[in-house]
Parts: C-alpha cells; sequence; structure tokens
C-alpha cells in the first residue's frame, strides 16, 4: 500500500531501517505477515478497504438520519 | 447513593485493580513490564486502545455534549478510522520490527540520539503536564454530585491507579482494561436502555421531536470555516489529531506494540477504526434522548443542583426562585406545545405540525434565556451545567445497584486512561531517558525497578497537580494548549522519519527546535484557534527540514545510528 507523499514501497522503508544490523533488538517475526486470518479477507488491503466502507457506510446512515428527521 | 451502589462501586473497582496486580505479580523481565507477555490477543488491544483514549470525561461529557448541541460532534471522528489505517499499515510494522519499546526509540534508529531525546523530552512535557488533569476533571463533577470531598476522591481514586500500575506494569494496565470497559459499556447499555423505556411515544416520537429542535444534525458538508462541526473539519483534522495521537504518542504506541503479533496489533486497531464512530455516536444519541426526555419531565434551571445552591446562598432565596419558577413555567408550556405537535403529526394536519413545532421552538429559545439571565446574574456559578445531566439523570432515575454500576463505570474510565498514562510516562522516562544516558547496560530487573519508580513519580506528580486544581476549564483548556503546541512538532519528526528519506537528523533536530520556537512566537502573537498550531508545527518542521537539510549537502543521508 502506498500513501501520498510516501518515498518507496513499504519494503523500501523497512530497508532503510532494518538493512543495518541489530543484532539483538530485531523480532524473529517475519516483516510484513500478509496473512489476516479473516475468512474472505485474505490480504490486509482488502481489511483497510472494508474499514474505509464501513466509515463510509456510517457517514451514509448519518446524513440519512439527519435529512429524515430535519 | 445507597449501601448496594457503594458495594457495586467498590467491588467492582477494587476488584478489577486487586485481578490486575494479582496475575501480574513477580514481573522481572523488562519486556514483559513494560510490553506484556507478548500473547496478548486482538481484542484486548482493540479495547485497551480505546479504553486508553476515552476517559471519564468521555462518558460524563459526551452526553451532555449530545444534550446540548446534538450528534453534530461526531464529526471530529471521522478522521481517526483513516489515521488508523495509516498507522496500522506504516507506524506499527516499524515499530515491532525494530522491536522497541517507545515510539522515540524508533526516532533514534531513524535519526540519531538527540532526537529521540526531543521526541521523548516533548511528549514527556506534554503528557507529565496533562496527567492531573485526568484525575481532577471527573472528580470535580463526581465530587460535586455525589456530595464527596474532592480530595478524597481524588487521592483514593490515583492511589489505586498507582497501586496496579507500578506493581503490574503493561499487562495489569492491558488486562484491568479489559474489564473496565465492560463495566463501563454495560453502565452505558442500561443507561440506554432504561431511558428508552422511560420515553413517552416510543423511539419514532423522540426522533420526531429531536429532529426538529435540529439536535440529529450529524453530517455537515458546508464549507464555511465558522462552522464549529462540519464534515471537512472533522475529517482533515480529526486525521491529523488522530494521527499524532494514536502514531506517535506512548499511551497509545505501548497499548498496541504489546500484541502477540503484528496481526493482533493490526486487528487491535481495525477494531477501533470500525467501532469508533458508532460508539461516540450511541453516547452522543444518548445525550439527544436525554434532552427529549427532560422535555417531558421537569428540568431543573441547573442540572449542577450543587454548584447553583452554592451561588445563590448569600442571595435573597427570591431572587433565586423567580427564575426557576419562569423557567418551569416555560417548561410546562412547552411540553404541552410538544404533546400538540406529535398529535398533528399522528393525525397528518401538517400546518399545525409546523405551527406547535414553532411555538415548542419559541419555548425551548425563552428557556435558554432565562436560564442565561440566571446564570449573569451569578458569576459564580462556574462549569459547563451540560457535564452534569448524565448523571442527574443516573442519581435520580435510575435504581440502586445501577447508580453504583455507572458511577463504577466513570471511574473505570478515569483509572483506565490514567493508568495507560502512567505507564507510559515511566517507560518513556526508563528506556528513553535513565537508560539511554544514565544506566545504558544494567539488568532487566534494575531497569523494571527503575521504571517502577519512575512510574510512582508520575503517579505522585499528576496527585499533586490535581489536589492542587482549582479552575477545571481553565486548567482543562491550558493542558489543550499546551498539547496543541506540542504535538504537531512531534508528528512532524515521524512524518519526516517514515516518508523524506533524505533528511537526516541533524536537519530534523534544528527544524524541530526553530518549528518549536516558531509556534511559540506565534502563540504570543497571534489570536487564533490553538487547534491551528498542530498544523502550523507539523508544517513548519517538514519545510524547515527540507531547507536544512538541503543547505547540509542535499538528499545525502546520515547514517543510521543503533540504540544501545
Amino acid at each position: 500500500m502506498s500513501f501520498p507523499g510516501a518515498f518507496g514501497s513499504m519494503d523500501e522503508r523497512h530497508d532503510l531501517l532494518v538493512k543495518t544490523p541489530h543484532p539483538t533488538t530485531e523480532r524473529p517475526e517475519k516483516l510484513d505477515d500478509g496473512r489476516t486470518g479473516l475468512p474472505g479477507l485474505p490480504g490486509w488491503r482488502g481489511v483497510y478497504v472494508l474499514v474505509a466502507g464501513s466509515f463510509l457506510l456510517w457517514v451514509g446512515l448519518l446524513w440519512g438520519l439527519s435529512r429524515l428527521y430535519s | 447513593m445507597s449501601p448496594l451502589d457503594f458495594l457495586v462501586l467498590l467491588g467492582s473497582m477494587v476488584g478489577i485493580a486487586v485481578y490486575g496486580v494479582w496475575r501480574t505479580r513477580g514481573r522481572r523481565d523488562l519486556s514483559a513490564y513494560l510490553k506484556g507477555d507478548q500473547t496478548v490477543g486482538w481484542a484486548t488491544i482493540g479495547i485497551s486502545v480505546m479504553a486508553t483514549q476515552a476517559s471519564a470525561i468521555t462518558f460524563i461529557s459526551t452526553p451532555g455534549q449530545g444534550f446540548q448541541d446534538g450528534l453534530g460532534f461526531v464529526q471530529n471522528y471521522f478522521g481517526l478510522p483513516l489515521a488508523l489505517i495509516l498507522v496500522a499499515a506504516v507506524f506499527l510494522p516499524m515499530y515491532r520490527r525494530l522491536n522497541v519499546y517507545t515510539a522515540y526509540e524508533f526516532l533514534g534508529r531513524r535519526f540519531d540520539g538527540k532526537t529521540r531525546l526531543l521526541g521523548a523530552g516533548l511528549f514527556l512535557l506534554q503528557r507529565g503536564l496533562a496527567a492531573g488533569i485526568t484525575i481532577y476533571a471527573p472528580a470535580i463533577i463526581l465530587s460535586t454530585m455525589l456530595g464527596w470531598r474532592l480530595d478524597l476522591t481524588i487521592v483514593l481514586s490515583g492511589v489505586l491507579v498507582i497501586i496496579y500500575t507500578v506493581v503490574g506494569g503493561c499487562e495489569a494496565v492491558n488486562l484491568t482494561q479489559k474489564y473496565q470497559m465492560a463495566v463501563i459499556f454495560g453502565g452505558m447499555v442500561a443507561a440506554l436502555v432504561i431511558l428508552l423505556s422511560r420515553l413517552p411515544g416510543g423511539l419514532d416520537d423522540a426522533l420526531t421531536v429531536a429532529g426538529g429542535f435540529n439536535k440529529l444534525h450529524a453530517v455537515d458538508f458546508s464549507l464555511d470555516v465558522k462552522q464549529r462541526y462540519t464534515f471537512w473539519s472533522g475529517l482533515l483534522g480529526g486525521l491529523f489529531l488522530s494521527l499524532s495521537y494514536f502514531g506517535t504518542d506512548q499511551s497509545q504506541v505501548q497499548r498496541y506494540i504489546s500484541g502477540a503479533s503484528l496481526r493482533e496489533s493490526r486487528l487491535g486497531l481495525m477494531f477501533n477504526a470500525v467501532l469508533k464512530i458508532p460508539m461516540q455516536f450511541f453516547i452522543l444519541l444518548l445525550g439527544v434522548l436525554l434532552f427529549v426526555y427532560y422535555q417531558y419531565e421537569p428540568a431543573p434551571l441547573f442540572f449542577n443542583q450543587a454548584g447553583w445552591q452554592q451561588a445563590t446562598a448569600a442571595e435573597p432565596a427570591t431572587a433565586a426562585t423567580s427564575f426557576e419558577q419562569e423557567f418551569s413555567a416555560i417548561q410546562v408550556e412547552k411540553k404541552q406545545d410538544i404533546q400538540a405537535w406529535l398529535a398533528a403529526r399522528h393525525r397528518g394536519d401538517r400546518a399545525a405540525e409546523q405551527a406547535a413545532r414553532a411555538r415548542a421552538l419559541a419555548d425551548g429559545d425563552r428557556a435558554d434565556a432565562v436560564r442565561a439571565g440566571a446564570k449573569a446574574a451569578q458569576p459564580g456559578l462556574k462549569g459547563n451545567d451540560a457535564d452534569y445531566v448524565f448523571i442527574t439523570f443516573i442519581l435520580k432515575e435510575l435504581p440502586h445497584g445501577l447508580i453504583g454500576l455507572l458511577v463504577a463505570a466513570f471511574f473505570a474510565a478515569a483509572l483506565s486512561s490514567k493508568a495507560a498514562e502512567l505507564n507510559a510516562l515511566g517507560s518513556t522516562t526508563t528506556i528513553d531517558f535513565y537508560r539511554h544516558l544514565v544506566r545504558p547496560s544494567a539488568t532487566d530487573d534494575h531497569y523494571v525497578r527503575a521504571t517502577k519508580w519512575f512510574t510512582l513519580f508520575w503517579g505522585l506528580v499528576a496527585l499533586a497537580f490535581a489536589l492542587c486544581c482549582h479552575l477545571a476549564e481553565n486548567l482543562i483548556q491550558a493542558v489543550n494548549i499546551v498539547g496543541s503546541i506540542f504535538y504537531g512538532v512531534v508528528l512532524a519528526l515521524f512524518l519526516v522519519a517514515f516518508f523524506i528519506k533524505q533528511i537526516g537528523g541533524t536537519a530534523v533536530f534544528w527544524a524541530a527546535l526553530a518549528a518549536q520556537i516558531l509556534v511559540f512566537i506565534l502563540y504570543f502573537s497571534l489570536n487564533i484557534s490553538y487547534l491551528w498550531y498542530n498544523f502550523i508545527g507539523c508544517a513548519a518542521c517538514v519545510l524547515f527540514s527540507l531547507i536544512l537539510q538541503a543547505g547540509l549537502g542535499g538528499s545525502r543521508r546520515e547514517p543510521i545510528r543503533r540504540i544501545k
């Protein structure tokens, strides 16, 4: 996932920091665990889209409530 | 409050604290003390992040906000889901990959030691100043309403939170927050259900009345910058503030880096991204429904009855009662007009409905004018009266036992946010200052003991500050101003670290200092809303960094330093 103004990809940003060795402090886990473990949502991009979608749904519901009882 | 209420209050508060201490007894490992045992699941992280943000004032004042201004305040949270997506995608993987204890360690890795100390120092200054308020602000309302001594309320809640935070560390904070949130949500849902059952005419009539009084105007797409709450200010301002708070404030970072894996931490953040807006909506809706409830039931002139009686004690009794009688008479007329309005609506008489609604709105304006006149006549009456609406409803309308649960919910919220703050202050002092500058190679046991002492120190500072407070409104505003003055620069340090690879430690350090000085100068010379300083500080720091780096040697990046 890239963001406006970001330099390079997530991996590049990680590389910038983690290629310098830190023998005692690095975590053994994978750099970016791509699996979400959620049914129907294998990647994090799908989760972020779902969260953004739920935000838009709430805005729509709140707007509808405002209109219905204005 | 009855003995049953006290039993529920003390049982839930002390029980949760004792459980937290018992479950985390004997922690000697620094990582376990500062980040938990690294087995925390996404639900615990999500609840912990939510509990840290939601202080007692959230649950006392937000219904008051809904009562007074309606649902529009929910727009303030519109930037939060997007900010949490950014934190989950960019900030969190870096913190976890580098296995840092504090967010400011990351600055040390990316830039250098002096930039790390600058970030940590700004956090301690800002959060340390705010520490007393999270105890004091709810205590002043609760002690007023419950008739308890203010200093005793502050000391009891403060000592309880210090004990379990010092003894149990991060894991105790996470554990206790989970059960405290259960008490909070149990209490809030019970209050909502009882309120709904007391409303005459059902939910549709209640929403009709609320909408008629413009309390349901939840989304405003207006581009008018003078409007306090709009979709755009909430989206942009909320994004900025949430990114600062969730991405760089150690009290939040410490919650989500304690997850068993990157997946658990991310899901915990996404849990908040999905639930925060509905949660705030329902708390505000509770306030809106309280507004409707008090259209049918006799409302006091001021919900802060203790404050009103104290302010009018020296006056002749007739002066106060004349305001009260006039207010009550208008309330009776308003109730009749609202009943006529709803009756006309039910029989489909549109013209009568509009006329009755107009009369009810005019009654509301007259009631507000009487209240404003009474307040102007009593300058000693301080504070926002809306803050007292929900707790008045609880104490007067709820059954015993449930009153104790709701008061316990407010104390739980105060303790949970305070615990996270103390935990973060103690950790940052130990890791970024004591270990970095004073004792770089001591044992874990030594650092755990040091963190406990620093947590105790910050707890006592907070208690002393809370006990010395006398003017809540001014102090709360002062602490918010202090936060806004520092938050922008701290966020800029992290944004430069993540997104502008050409900038090194020396450039960003001096840029941050220059930006901070600029913010100070502007603060003392301009008359603008303090919220703007968040943006100004951030933009100035990024801009100065680019200019300084260009002067220091273009795109040459300094070597990344290691934390010892």
